[in-house]
């Protein structure tokens, strides 16, 4: 309960602002410290797949992404939840912050996933059923931005896109199954799990680990600099101030 | 609420020429596609249910305008809020509008369209029949579409980045559809009992989230 409480405490856009101020110069280096050693690991260090070659390296950047990609859209529809039920402001400014994050998240595990797909399934796209969900989580996230630079009165805007993403939650979900109707899929299912017994083999999967929490830990480092961003802004469009008179 | 549905019938035969048009869209994309497609007939009615479907999608797509942003601009909507009747029961009364004044004309057309593409009339009855059961969905899809953007000045693109990712599982499941019934495929019950899932989880659900949107909207 007292985590809980810390927690709902963040609503206070000061505090936030306070704890975020704070902890970013740690996650920023974190995050750099990361990516630097697991992206080198995984790409000068580990040996060529005995099937795909070199080509496996792109994993390195394709799964962390895609990760990423998904997970942001579901932080993006927690804050939504909570801007309709508790009406916090702060949260309704988190998830456009982050929208674009994981909008570009998607692109970079649409495109390194199209220059795996090449050499090795010898196609750049197929409709199989995660690549359209991946499609239809790029066109989700593209609406959610647009409306949200579409609508003028802030909180009509935090309501509508609020309202968009639990409805875009839905039917990427849905797409996914029933694209998986006609067709069963040129991807493999994942191989990354804790306990399963088919699992990716431990030289890939340390540096594989690495990168990925480097991605997360990134990703959270530019959405809360995005957050406190547009905390501010909205501050100063509040104050109706311009920059002439600070 | 036989009132409201004679309201939007009179308001939709004033701006009749929206709903003539998607008729006329979807004729057009029927035969431009039939004669674009070149003179081997057979490769027509290969194809001939996925177009008709995302004909019909297209051309209703046309006329989502109309399902809002009239009562928006006029101000109905904030009395439609204060009406005793509940605003889900509106909205829901507005979706049936919609889909017997766009969708429904588009179904009975179907089979004219298929014939152009060399679907023999049987199985272009069979067209009709997948998008009657699917396009109920697309109704109510586009008012929530049409809600999220009320009060926009520009806003069909952002309509169509909207709906299209909605649109997806039905017209997956209404082409599937559609194709299976002409081929007597046995797994046609399946897909047609998907197809109707999601109209009707659409028409049950999309009701609450708009009439939701408009209150927030109005309250603004």
């Amino acid at each position: 309960m007292q985590i809980l409480n810390k927690f709902w405490n963040l609503a206070n856009p000061r505090r936030f602002i306070d704890l975020v101020s704070a902890i970013l110069p740690f996650l920023s280096w974190l995050s750099l410290i990361c990516l630097i050693i697991g992206l080198t690991w995984g790409f000068a260090f580990t040996p060529p797949d005995y099937a795909q070659g070199t080509a496996v390296k792109i994993m390195f950047l394709h799964v962390p992404s895609a990760f990423m990609a998904i997970n942001i859209w579901l932080m993006m529809l927690i804050a939504s939840l909570v801007w309709y039920i508790r009406r916090h402001h702060v949260s309704a400014l988190a998830a456009r912050a982050a929208a674009p994050v994981g909008a570009v998240m998607t692109v970079i595990a649409i495109a390194t996933g199209a220059l795996w797909g090449h050499p090795i399934w010898g196609t750049w796209w197929a409709w199989d059923p995660r690549l359209t969900s991946f499609f239809i989580l790029l066109l989700c996230y593209i609406g959610y931005v647009g409306l949200w630079r579409a609508i003028e009165a802030p909180v009509w805007a935090a309501d509508a896109t609020a309202a968009l993403c639990l409805f875009g939650s839905v039917f990427a979900l849905l797409s996914r199954y029933a694209v998986n109707f006609w067709n069963q899929g040129l991807h493999q299912d994942s191989t990354l799990s804790l306990d399963q017994e088919t699992h990716i083999h431990n030289i890939y999967y340390f540096p594989l680990l690495l990168c990925m929490i480097g991605f997360a830990i990134f990703a959270i480092t530019l959405i809360l600099y995005r957050t406190r961003t547009e905390i501010l802004k909205a501050r100063v469009e509040l104050k109706g101030l311009t920059t002439d008179d600070h | 609420m036989k009132e409201l549905f004679l309201h939007e019938w009179r308001l939709s035969r004033q701006g009749g020429s929206r709903f003539g048009m998607a008729l006329v869209l979807y004729f057009a994309i029927g035969l431009l596609v039939s004669l674009g497609l070149g003179p081997d007939r057979s490769t027509h009615a290969l194809m001939a249910p996925s177009i008709l479907w995302v004909g019909a999608l297209l051309s209703s797509l046309l006329t989502l305008d109309s399902l809002l942003f009239r009562d928006h601009d006029d101000g109905t909507i904030e009395r439609l809020i204060l009406a005793p009747v509940p605003m889900e029961t509106l909205i829901m009364i507005k979706v049936l509008t919609h889909w017997v004044l766009v969708a429904l004309p588009l179904c009975l057309v179907t089979p004219l369209v298929g014939l152009m593409m060399n679907l023999d009339i049987y199985a272009g009855m069979w067209a009709a029949l997948t998008l009657c059961i699917g396009t109920p969905a697309i109704s109510a899809i586009g008012i929530f579409v049409a809600a999220l953007t009320l009060g926009m000045r520009q806003a069909h693109l952002l309509q169509a980045v909207l709906i299209i990712p909605a649109c997806i599982p039905t017209l997956i499941f209404g082409s599937l559809a559609a194709s299976q019934l002409m081929t007597d495929s046995p797994s046609i019950e399946r897909t047609l009992a998907a197809l109707a899932a999601i109209s009707l989880a659409s028409i049950g659900l999309t009701p609450f989230c708009t009439s939701l949107l408009l209150h927030l909207n109005s309250r603004r």
